[in-house]
C-alpha cells in the first residue's frame, strides 16, 4: 500500500522535503512508517520519541494500523517565541 | 477570577466600541476582559505582539515575565523593544510599550525566565497563560503548574518560517508533557525567525486568549493549527491525550 507523508517544523527543513511517499506491507503500522522514513531520511535526532505522528489530520500511536492512501503529518515539537 | 473591580467606564466605552460590536462578545466579554489577569511568558517576538493585542483589546491586568536586558538582535522581531532602550530591562520596555498604548492596564513585571522554581507562583497569580518560551524546559515547568492549578494555557511557538499553537485546558485537552514529555535533543536555544512569524503566531495565541476568557467562539482545545509560511499552508491537527501523562495524568483514557 501507499502512504503520503507530509513533514512538518525542524523535520521538514532537516528532511529537505515537504512530503513524499512510501509503498509499505499490508498491515504495516505506524512504527513500520517511521522506520521506513528513517531509511530514506537521516531523522535519528527526533527518534525515538521526539516527533509525533498524525493520519488523516488525527494524533496516532506507533501501533495504530495504516491504509492505502492514508494521508499521515509527521511532526517534530517546536518551542521558538 | 476575582469579582469585578468596577464596571466598564465611558472612556473604555469609547475605546473599545468597534469590538463591543463582535457579535458574541459586546459588554459582557469586555468586562470579563477587564477583569482578567494574564500572564505573558517571556515578552520577545511571540509575546511581545500577544501582550500588546491583550493590551489594545482591553484586558486589565497582565504579568510579564522575562529576563535580561535588550539587545541589537532582540530587534528584528521583539516589537515592545526599542532602540533607544538597548541595554536595559526587557521588562522595562515593554511597560512602557504597552501603558503608551493603554495607560489603564496594570502591569507585573518579573525580570525572571519562567522555571520550576516560580512557574506555581506566577501561575497562581493570573487567570491564563500565554506561553511564548522559547525553550521546552519553560514550557514544561509552566505545563505543570498551569495544568495543577486548573488554568488555561496557550501555547504558541515558531521555527524558521513555519508556527504551531494549541490551547491546553487543564482536564479536558491534552497538556505539553502530553504531547512532549521531555524537551526535544533536536531543539536549539537559537532559532532562526523573522519577526513577521512570531507576531503573526502572537496575534492567534492574544485571539485564543481573548476567547478563552470572554467565552467567544472555539478555542484551539485538543486540536493544533500548524502552519509553514514559506508555502502559506496550513493545517488543523487533532492532538491526543497520552493516558500515562505524568502531568495531566488520565486514568480513564486508554494508554
Ligand atoms: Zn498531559
Amino acid at each position: 500500500m501507499k502512504v503520503e507523508v507530509e513533514y512538518t517544523a525542524q523535520l521538514k527543513v532537516k528532511t529537505g522535503v515537504s512530503a513524499d511517499s512510501y509503498e509499505l506491507d499490508e498491515g504495516a503500522r505506524v512504527s513500520d512508517l517511521i522506520k521506513a522514513v528513517a531509511a530514506q531520511h537521516d531523522i535519528a535526532e527526533f527518534l525515538p520519541s521526539s516527533l509525533l505522528c498524525f493520519v488523516g489530520g488525527t494524533q496516532a500511536d506507533d501501533d495504530q494500523s495504516l491504509s492505502d492512501g492514508d494521508s499521515v503529518t509527521l511532526l517534530s515539537p517546536i518551542s521558538g517565541g | 477570577m476575582e469579582p469585578s473591580k468596577t464596571t466598564l467606564t465611558d472612556g473604555e466605552r469609547a475605546t473599545y466600541e468597534w469590538q463591543l460590536d463582535v457579535p458574541g462578545f459586546g459588554e459582557a466579554g469586555q468586562q470579563k476582559l477587564k477583569d482578567a489577569s494574564v500572564l505573558v511568558s517571556r515578552v520577545g517576538g511571540l509575546g511581545s505582539v500577544v501582550a500588546y493585542e491583550l493590551a489594545a483589546a482591553g484586558v486589565g491586568r497582565m504579568v510579564l515575565a522575562h529576563a535580561g536586558d535588550i539587545k541589537h538582535s532582540d530587534l528584528n522581531r521583539q516589537l515592545l523593544m526599542t532602540h533607544d532602550a538597548l541595554g536595559t530591562a526587557r521588562v522595562a520596555s515593554a511597560e512602557r510599550r504597552l501603558l503608551d498604548l493603554n495607560p489603564r492596564l496594570e502591569i507585573v513585571k518579573v525580570p525572571e525566565n519562567v522555571s520550576e522554581a516560580n512557574a506555581a507562583r506566577l501561575v497562581g497569580d493570573v487567570d491564563i497563560i500565554v506561553d511564548c518560551a522559547p525553550l521546552f524546559e519553560e514550557r514544561l515547568a509552566m505545563n505543570r503548574a498551569a495544568v495543577g492549578q486548573g488554568k488555561p494555557l496557550v501555547e504558541c511557538a515558531m521555527y524558521e518560517l513555519q508556527a504551531q499553537i494549541t490551547t491546553v485546558i487543564p482536564g479536558e485537552t491534552p497538556c505539553v508533557a502530553c504531547l512532549h514529555p521531555e524537551p526535544p535533543p533536536a531543539w536549539q536555544r537559537r532559532f532562526p525567525v523573522f519577526g513577521a512569524v512570531s507576531g503573526t503566531v502572537g496575534c492567534l495565541g492574544a485571539m485564543e486568549a481573548i476567547k478563552v476568557l470572554s467565552g467567544l467562539g472555539e478555542p484551539l482545545a485538543g486540536r493544533m493549527i500548524t502552519m509553514d509560511m514559506r508555502h502559506m499552508s496550513f493545517h488543523t491537527l487533532k492532538l491526543k491525550r497520552r493516558g500515562d501523562c505524568e502531568v495531566c495524568g488520565n486514568p480513564n483514557a486508554e494508554t
